[in-house]
């Protein structure tokens, strides 16, 4: 595989990563745009990405900046009950009601399947407070959605 | 409620099928120019934007990748697919399985096969068992192996994988319990798909370790001087030839216990061994078909090791003394390296050290287990008393099923224990007791104070940032002792509590708990200078903050003596809380100097 081809492999994988991930931090319309920069960033710079060891994790935090000067909350949808009826309705609202760090790590690493290392390097944080971090957000997920009285 | 992991997964497809059409490959966005644009706007909104402000966000996107979180040996993964990172060792609950169809035993042979765990063997009252079962965990369902030519002795089986889904089991026979006394190995393989025994010629002497080399279709034998392998194609055991040297720390019980042995790899070309010696010095040696047993080079710790174990890891042989350092070798260039010991907390049995399908390494050792973070290792408390094998567990995440005693001794479980659990040991601080947290990840931040009476070796912090739950079981040793028991905690919110935490035979000690509901607080550093340590100690930890000490010597009669001198962060810095405060104590110089 030459060098270009490479970086269009790593670019093709960022995209499609970036946009299941970003969501959480970004909302849904800040998305596509802020990907888009992330993406023609690497793209220019791609001699230097091509070094990184985890570049997804630069380029999130590239498009989590970009993103966020279009909004201020992630705007997550409602849940198709219809289609996913064994998610619990209240899941965006209480991801909304996470902190920011905590959201992105639940998401990052639950629904998005990252390593710990790659949640790290993503949100410039170490493993160490990504396992903090996740533990919190699910245990507010949890209360948030079906309360004290069933917890455990 | 659904498994949560699950339902963010599921939605998380849903919400990306709703992003639409985000531009695939590169190109050359409309709004670069306003991207630079906007980075003082940037900086404004994460100055404003406390919520916003995460730690470690990097509005200056011209910086280098944070080195904070690169590894000086990296075994996580660089995943280039989302479908096939398995999430991290979490999504396995806990299960306690059962006994099966199988007698009370102990130390039984466990294995992961492909469709489920197999347990044979182990021993009860001094009495060999050699029946099995095997657990099926689509079905949920025990089944009966088949009877097995393997003898009735006590030792624990071991065994190796062969095939496609077979087992190379040996077990130990020795004719008598003095030195000497002559012992070999009884061998036989076990189709797990056919539940067929097949009996193989007995190894010619004791093994203490099997090393499956898939490679060259064959196992290797390890000894205690010498390494056979057993060619599985032709059911033959062929002395490989003896080591360089060796020099083995003599014993006295016989049979032989794998914990005093070499460790020993395969790296898919050679085997790497590592020997125990008296003098600290540990040669390592590689063997290949072509160039057999060759000395390149030494592990060096001045200790008396008996217990090692080894694992391959990105291509470096990593060993784990019974002293819990650890040394990586590299059989490419013969270097030999040493990395972060693994912390004093493990004292018990015999490290294992084990590469994770995920890339990441594990280190366990009852009473816990540690993960390597990179340049450290993070501990978790093990909640099981008798190791199992570690494998793949439901779903593929890594496990260690353990066919274990209860504590009466009067039945068997097998149970699987996802490796490891986050949260449930945020930070030892201080040393060696753990704390483990009930099954209910609602736990409550604590820290554990000292002693209001003196047990030995105390003085520990423990920070968990947790809800707070009812229940609190606490695990610990001291010296060589260890034990466990369940506290109650009935009341959460903002106060101490007093609980009790010891073991049979012994007083329970007490110990005062603050819980703490704020984990986001930060804290203002008092100014603890010109206090005494005690006091400085537990000012600090009024704020949630942890003092370290440091001495400096200062000349003897100076009035700073036992004083605090300097504190650092200083006083007023806002630091998280529980942060660490390095307070330097004034230590009084020898009148003689």
């Amino acid at each position: 595989m030459t060098d270009g081809q490479a970086i269009h492999v790593l670019l093709e994988e960022a995209d499609r990563r970036l946009r299941r991930a970003l969501p959480a931090a970004v909302g849904v319309e800040a998305t596509p745009d802020a990907v888009a920069e992330a993406l023609a960033w690497a793209w220019e710079h791609r001699e230097r990405v091509a070094t990184f060891a985890n570049p997804h994790g630069y380029l999130y935090r590239m498009a989590v900046n970009a993103g966020r000067r279009r909004r201020r909350e992630p705007d997550l949808p409602p849940v198709d009950t219809v289609r996913l009826p064994e998610v619990e309705p209240g899941l965006p609202a209480a991801l909304a009601s996470l902190s920011p760090m905590q959201r992105q790590v639940v998401w990052l690493v639950h629904a998005c399947d990252w390593t710990y290392g790659e949640t790290a390097e993503a949100l410039d944080i170490t493993a160490s407070a990504v396992g903090t971090h996740l533990t919190r957000g699910m245990t507010r997920l949890r209360t948030s959605i079906i309360g004290d009285e069933d917890h455990g | 409620m659904a498994d949560l992991e699950r339902q963010l997964r599921r939605y998380a497809d849903q919400v990306e099928g709703a992003v639409g059409s985000a531009p695939s490959g590169p190109r050359r966005p409309l709004r670069r120019a306003a991207w630079f644009a906007g980075a003082a706007a940037i900086v404004v909104v994460v100055a404003i934007g406390a919520v916003l402000a995460l730690s470690g966000d990097a509005a200056d996107v011209e910086t280098e990748p944070s080195a904070t979180t690169t590894p000086a040996v990296d075994p996580a993964p660089s995943s280039t697919t989302t479908t096939s990172v398995a999430a991290p060792m979490f999504a396995t609950p806990d299960a306690a399985i059962g006994a099966g169809p199988l007698s009370v035993r102990e130390r039984a042979l466990v294995v992961r096969t492909s469709a489920g765990v197999l347990v044979w063997g182990g021993s009860e009252g001094g009495v060999g068992r050699v029946d099995g079962a095997v657990y099926d965990l689509a079905s949920g369902e025990w089944s009966a192996m088949a009877a097995s030519p393997l003898p009735a002795t006590v030792s624990q089986p071991l065994a190796a994988p062969v095939g496609d889904d077979g087992w190379l089991i040996t077990r130990l026979v020795t004719t008598g319990p003095a030195d000497g006394d002559p012992s070999w190995s009884a061998a036989a393989t076990y189709d797990a798909a056919s539940d067929e025994w097949s009996a193989v010629p007995d190894a010619p002497f004791a093994i203490a370790d099997l090393v499956a080399a898939p490679e060259l279709d064959a196992v290797f034998a390890i000894g205690r001087d010498e390494v056979v392998r057993f060619d599985v194609g032709a059911s033959e055991w062929e002395s490989t030839g003896p080591f360089d040297e060796w020099e083995f720390i003599e014993q006295d019980v016989i049979p032989v216990d794998p914990a005093v042995d070499p460790a020993v790899v395969w790296t898919g070309r050679e085997l790497v061994a590592v020997a125990g010696a008296i003098d600290g010095t540990f040669p390592v040696q590689t063997w290949t078909p072509d160039d057999g047993w060759v000395t390149r080079g030494t592990i060096e710790t001045g200790v008396s090791q008996v217990a090692l174990d080894a694992e391959v890891v990105d291509g470096e042989v990593w060993v784990v003394g019974y002293d819990m350092t650890v040394h990586a070798f590299d059989p490419q260039s013969g270097a030999v390296r040493e990395l972060s010991s693994l912390p004093i907390l493990f004292q018990e049995g015999s490290p294992e050290i084990s590469a994770l399908a995920d890339g990441r390494v594990v280190v366990a050792r009852w009473p816990g287990v540690a993960v390597w973070t990179g340049d450290g290792w993070e501990v978790e408390p093990m909640r099981w008393q008798q190791a199992g094998t570690i494998a793949p567990g439901v779903d593929g995440q890594p496990a260690v099923w353990s066919y274990s005693l209860d504590d009466t001794g009067a039945t068997n479980s097998l149970s699987v224990v996802a490796l490891p659990r986050p949260g449930r040991l945020a930070e030892v601080l201080v040393g060696p007791i753990a704390i483990t947290l009930g099954p209910d990840e609602s736990i409550g931040r604590l820290e554990l104070l000292p002693p209001e009476r003196e047990f030995g070796e105390r003085g520990i912090w423990l920070r968990i940032d947790h809800a707070l739950t009812t229940e609190l079981s606490c695990s610990f040793f001291h010296g060589g002792d260890a034990g466990s028991a369940t506290l109650p905690v009935v009341t959460v919110g903002d106060q101490e509590l007093e609980y009790a935490c010891g073991w049979a035979g012994v007083d329970p000690f007490v110990d005062r708990m603050r819980t703490v509901f704020d984990p986001e607080a930060v804290a203002a550093v008092q100014s603890v200078v010109g206090l005494y340590f005690d006091q400085a100690e537990a000012t600090l930890r009024n704020q949630g903050l942890v003092a370290v000490v440091e001495f400096r010597v200062v000349p003897f009669g100076d009035p700073r003596v036992g004083l605090v001198i300097e504190q650092h962060p200083a006083a007023f810095a806002e630091v998280p809380v529980g942060s660490e405060v390095v307070v330097v104590v004034g230590e009084a110089a020898d009148p003689e100097e």
